[in-house]
C-alpha cells in the first residue's frame, strides 16, 4: 500500500485487517509480541522474522514440554515464521525487499540498533514511505536512559506497579504474568490501528512509533503521579485492602483453602457485600463513615464468615445477593470454567509439535468481524520457503545458499 | 502539526461515552488523545461517582485520577433513565461514530439502548459494551470491577507472598487493561466500516475479565499441557531464577530480570558471579536458587541503587528501580519523554500533573486539549449547537431533571 487513499472495495473486506502485512521482528520470548498476534487473529498477516540460530529462553520448570517453550504456542499464534539475519548484507537486502511489500514493521531492539546497521526509519521509508514503523524499545528512543535495559518484568518496577504491589510490611512484588510486555503489545496493535486510519481514510504518510516498554502501564496507572502532585503524598503497596480505607474491598481465606475477594466500591455494591455477609442488619456497617471507624472489626468478621465457609458455599451467598465478588480462579478452574467454556475462551488448536493443545480465545467479540486463531506459534523458520517463494519470488536453491551463507 | 499535514487521526469521529466509574471513561479517553470528540454523559443526580471518591482523611487523591481518564472530553449530563432522556440520547446517536458504555448487559438495553434499537438509528454505528462478564454466559449478569477481573481471570493467584494470601494489585489493572483493549477493537471497526469497504458499524463484546484473562498468555497451555496452574512467588518467577527484587544499601528496591540468554550472562557480570558454576548455567543455577538470589541480594544491600543501575547499563543488565509516585514525579527520564505533563485545572485549582500522550507518533501524534472538565459544562454547546435546541428547551430540560438538577463541580 501508498500514502495515496485507497480505492473503496467493492465488496467489503472479510476481516478487518485483509491485505495489511506486518513484519514482526521483536523479541518473541516477551509479551510485546501480542501486538502483532492481535492483529493476526484480525485479519493481518504477519510474518515473524527470528534470528538464524534463535538460541532458547532461559526458562525452565512447567514452562517447558519435551523442549518445547509453551508460551510462545499462544504468543505466536496466526503468524508465519521466517528466519532472517539482518545485520548481514545480504540480510539486510532481503529484509528491505519485504519492507516494500509490507505495510508495518514491528522491532523491539535496543535504541539505536536499527540505526546501526542502516535501518532506521530513513533507510525504511526510503523503500516504502507508507510504512508504519512501530519500535517498541526499553525506555524509548530518546531521553537519559535510553542506553539502559529493561524488560517486560523490570518495566513494571519502573512504570509504578511494583511499588503498590504487596504487603504494606513486605517488599514490592511482581506477578507470575508479563504484565509490562503484554500491556505494551496491545498498545501498541492499537497504535498501529491509529496510524493504518490516518494514511488509508486520512491521506497520512507512514510514521514512526516510539513506546517505551514502561510507558503504557505507566500511562495505566492512574494514581500514582497525579495524587502526587497534588498531595506530596505518594500511594503505597497495601496488602488485599484498599489504601484509602474503604471498607467493603478485601481477599480471604476459605474454608477448603481457597481464596475470595469482594469488592463493594460503590453505594450499592457495598450494600450487597454486606447483605452477602449477612451484615447488613449491624449498625457498625451501615455505610460508609460508621464502617470506616469500624474497618479492623469489618475485614475480622468477614475473614471469619468465610473461613467458616466453602468457596463454593461463599460463591453461592454472594451471587443469590449479587455481591461484586469472584473466586481466585487457577488455570486449572479456569480450563474447566462453564462460563470459559461458553464464551469460547478456550479454544483447541492443532499444533505440529504438540498436538491438538487448548489456550485463550479471541478477545473481544466483534460481531461483524469476528477474529480466530488459525495456528500456533511456529519454530523458526517454518515457513521460510513459502514466504520466500511467495513474496521475493526465492527457489529452493537460492533459499539452499542463503542457509550456507548463514542469512535464513 | 504542521499546515501540510491532514488533519488528527480521529478527527470528526464522535463518540458518546455513557460509562462510568473507570473502564468507560478510559476507553474513550486513549481515543480523546487521537483528536476524537468524545462526548460524556453523566448521570445529572450523581454524576460519575468516581468524582466524589476521596482518600482516608476526605482529600480528592483519588479523583484526581480522574481528571486522567476523562481528559480531552466534553461532559454533558443527561439521564439516560427519562422517556425524554431516551429520546435525546437516540438524537445524539444518529450523530455518532460509537457509542461506549460499560454498565452491567441489561441496563442499556432496559432504557431503550439495544444493539438492535441503535443499530436501526444509526447502521454505521459501533456499539462498544463492556461489561463484567461479556453479553452471554452463565455468569453475564454478576457485577464486577477491575478486581473482579484480577480474581476470576487468574491473575490474582500468582501474585503475592508464595505463603501468603492471593495477592490483588494496587491500581485498576482490570478496568485499564479492558479500556486499552476495547479502544483497540474500536479503531479497527472504524478501519472495516471506512477503509474496508465494510460500510457499516458493528457490536463489540468485551467483559472486564476477559483481557486478563487473555494476556496472560502461558496460564491456560501449561495446565493443558502439564497439568499445574501457575503459582505466585512472591519477588521471585517460577520459571527461572533470574528475577528478583532486592533491596539496597540505601534503603530502595532494585528489581532485576533476564529474559534472554544474553541477558543472563550480561546479569551475572553485573552482579559480578560469572564465573560461578553453581549460576552460570541455567540448570545449576534452578538446583541452587536460594543461593543466588541471596548472593543477588547481598551484593545489592551493600551497594546503592545508583550504582548498581549504572553498573547493570555499563553490562547491558536489564533492571529497574521500584518506583514509586514521588519517585517519578522527579525522574528526568519521564519529563524529557513528555510523560509527565502539566495541565490547567478547568475548575480552578493548581494545575494538574498527569501522564503525557501514550503512544508517541511522529506523523500524527496526539495532543493535550483539557483537563477533565465539571459535570455538564457543556450542556449548552451541544444540546443548542448539535442538536439544535433552543435557551427554552435547555430550561424545560433543566427543570424536569432530564439534563441538571445541578452543574457544576461535585468535588
Amino acid at each position: 500500500m501508498t500514502s495515496q487513499q485507497p480505492q473503496q472495495p467493492q465488496q467489503p473486506k472479510k476481516t478487518v485487517y485483509e491485505g495489511i502485512r506486518v513484519l514482526d521482528l521483536g523479541n518473541r520470548y516477551v509479551g510485546t509480541t501480542l501486538a502483532s498476534s492481535l492483529m493476526a487473529e484480525f485479519g493481518a498477516d504477519v510474518i515473524k522474522i527470528d534470528e538464524p540460530n534463535l538460541e532458547p529462553p532461559p526458562m525452565g520448570g512447567a514452562y517447558v514440554k519435551d523442549g518445547v517453550y509453551l508460551p510462545y504456542k499462544v504468543q505466536g499464534r496466526n503468524k508465519r515464521h521466517i528466519t532472517l539475519d539482518i545485520t548481514k548484507p545480504k540480510g539486510r537486502d532481503l529484509f528491505l525487499q519485504l519492507v516494500a511489500k509490507a505495510d508495518a514493521v514491528i522491532e523491539t531492539y535496543p535504541a539505536g540498533a536499527m540505526e546501526s546497521w542502516n535501518l532506521g526509519w530513513d533507510e525504511l521509508s526510503a523503500v516504502n514511505p507508507g510504512l508504519i514503523f512501530c519500535r517498541i524499545s526499553d525506555f524509548g528512543q530518546t531521553g537519559p536512559y535510553a542506553g539502559r535495559r529493561l524488560d517486560g518484568r523490570t518495566s513494571e518496577a519502573f512504570a509504578g506497579f511494583s511499588h503498590i504491589d504487596g504487603e504494606a510490611d513486605g517488599p514490592p512484588l511482581h506477578s507470575q504474568m508479563d504484565m509490562g510486555g503484554e500491556t505494551a503489545g496491545v498498545w501498541a496493535a492499537t497504535g498501529i490501528g491509529m496510524a493504518l486510519y490516518w494514511r488509508d481514510l486520512r491521506g497520512g504518510t507512514g510514521q514512526m512509533l516510539d513506546i517505551g516498554l514502561y510507558e503504557p502501564l505507566y500511562r495505566q496507572i492512574q494514581t500514582n503521579v497525579t495524587p502526587y502532585a497534588s498531595t506530596g503524598v505518594a500511594d503505597k503497596r497495601f496488602g488485599n485492602r484498599r489504601a484509602t480505607g474503604l471498607p467493603w474491598v478485601d481477599s480471604h481465606e476459605t474454608k477448603d483453602g481457597r481464596y475470595f475477594s469482594y469488592s463493594g466500591a460503590t453505594r450499592g455494591s457495598y450494600r450487597d457485600t454486606n447483605l452477602s455477609m449477612g451484615m447488613h442488619m449491624q449498625e457498625r456497617f451501615k455505610d460508609l463513615p460508621i464502617t470506616y471507624r469500624h474497618r479492623e472489626e469489618f475485614h475480622e468478621e468477614a475473614a471469619k464468615w468465610m473461613k467458616e465457609r466453602t468457596l463454593a458455599e461463599v460463591d453461592d451467598k454472594f451471587t443469590r445477593f449479587d455481591g461484586a465478588s469472584a473466586p481466585c480462579n487457577t488455570a486449572e478452574d479456569l480450563i474447566n470454567d462453564r462460563h470459559t467454556l461458553y464464551r469460547d475462551l478456550v479454544i483447541t488448536v492443532p499444533d505440529e509439535e504438540l498436538g491438538p493443545v487448548r489456550m485463550q480465545g479471541v478477545v473481544p467479540k466483534m460481531s461483524r468481524t469476528p477474529g480466530k486463531v488459525t495456528s500456533t506459534g511456529e519454530r523458526p523458520g517454518a515457513r521460510n520457503a513459502e514466504v520466500y517463494a511467495e513474496l521475493l519470488g526465492l527457489d529452493a536453491a537460492a533459499l539452499q545458499s542463503l542457509q550456507s551463507e548463514g542469512v535464513i | 502539526m504542521t499546515a501540510t499535514q491532514p488533519q488528527q487521526i480521529f478527527e470528526g469521529i464522535r463518540i458518546l461515552d455513557v460509562g462510568h466509574v473507570l473502564a468507560g471513561p478510559m476507553t474513550s479517553s486513549i481515543l480523546a488523545d487521537f483528536g476524537a470528540d468524545v462526548i460524556h454523559i453523566e448521570n445529572p443526580e450523581t454524576g460519575n461517582f468516581i468524582r466524589e471518591l476521596t482518600g482516608a482523611a476526605g482529600e480528592r487523591t483519588v479523583s484526581r485520577g480522574y481528571d486522567l481518564i476523562n481528559r480531552n472530553k466534553r461532559n454533558i449530563t443527561l439521564d439516560l433513565r427519562k422517556p425524554r432522556g431516551q429520546e435525546i440520547f437516540h438524537k445524539l446517536v444518529e450523530k455518532a461514530d460509537v457509542v461506549t458504555e460499560n454498565f452491567r448487559p441489561y441496563v442499556m438495553d432496559r432504557w431503550g439502548n439495544d444493539w438492535e434499537t441503535l443499530h436501526r438509528l444509526n447502521p454505521r454505528l459501533i456499539y462498544c459494551r463492556l461489561s463484567g462478564y461479556g453479553d452471554t454466559g452463565p455468569r453475564q449478569v454478576r457485577r464486577a470491577y477491575g478486581r473482579i477481573a484480577e480474581a476470576w481471570g487468574g491473575w490474582a493467584v500468582t501474585n503475592g507472598e508464595a505463603d501468603g494470601p492471593a495477592l490483588h494489585s494496587g491500581f485498576s489493572w482490570g478496568d485499564t487493561l479492558q479500556s486499552i483493549w476495547a479502544a483497540n477493537a474500536i479503531i479497527m471497526a472504524l478501519y472495516w466500516r471506512d477503509v474496508q469497504g465494510g460500510g457499516e458499524g458493528q457490536m463489540i463484546d468485551s467483559g472486564l475479565v476477559e483481557p486478563l484473562y487473555r494476556a496472560f498468555e502461558q496460564q491456560i497451555i501449561i495446565y493443558d499441557q502439564n497439568q499445574v496452574s501457575i503459582k505466585r512467588m512472591g519477588t521471585q518467577h517460577e520459571a527461572t531464577p533470574y528475577a528478583g527484587v532486592c533491596k539496597t544499601l540505601d534503603g530502595r528496591y532494585f528489581s532485576w530480570s533476564a529474559p534472554t540468554q544474553e541477558s543472563v550472562r550480561n546479569l551475572l557480570q553485573a552482579v559480578g558471579l560469572a564465573d560461578d558454576t553453581r549460576f552460570n548455567t541455567f540448570d545449576a543455577c534452578m538446583e541452587h536458587r536460594a543461593e543466588f538470589q541471596a548472593a543477588v541480594s547481598a551484593w545489592m544491600a551493600e551497594t546503592k541503587l545508583n550504582e548498581i543501575w549504572d553498573n547493570f547499563e555499563k553490562h547491558q543488565a536489564v533492571g529497574s528501580p521500584v518506583m514509586s509516585g514521588e519517585d517519578m514525579y522527579h525522574d528526568p527520564h519521564l519529563k524529557a519523554r513528555d510523560m509527565l505533563i502539566s495541565v490547567p485545572d478547568p475548575e480552578g485549582g493548581k494545575d494538574v500533573v498527569m501522564q503525557g500522550i501514550v503512544p508517541k507518533l511522529s506523523q500524527s501524534p496526539g495532543a493535550m486539549r483539557n483537563a477533565c472538565e465539571p459535570m455538564g459544562s457543556r450542556n449548552e454547546e451541544i444540546y443548542c449547537g448539535l442538536l439544535g435546541m433552543s435557551k427554552e428547551d435547555l430550561e424545560e430540560l433543566k427543570e424536569g431533571g432530564v439534563i441538571a438538577s445541578r452543574t457544576g463541580s461535585l468535588g
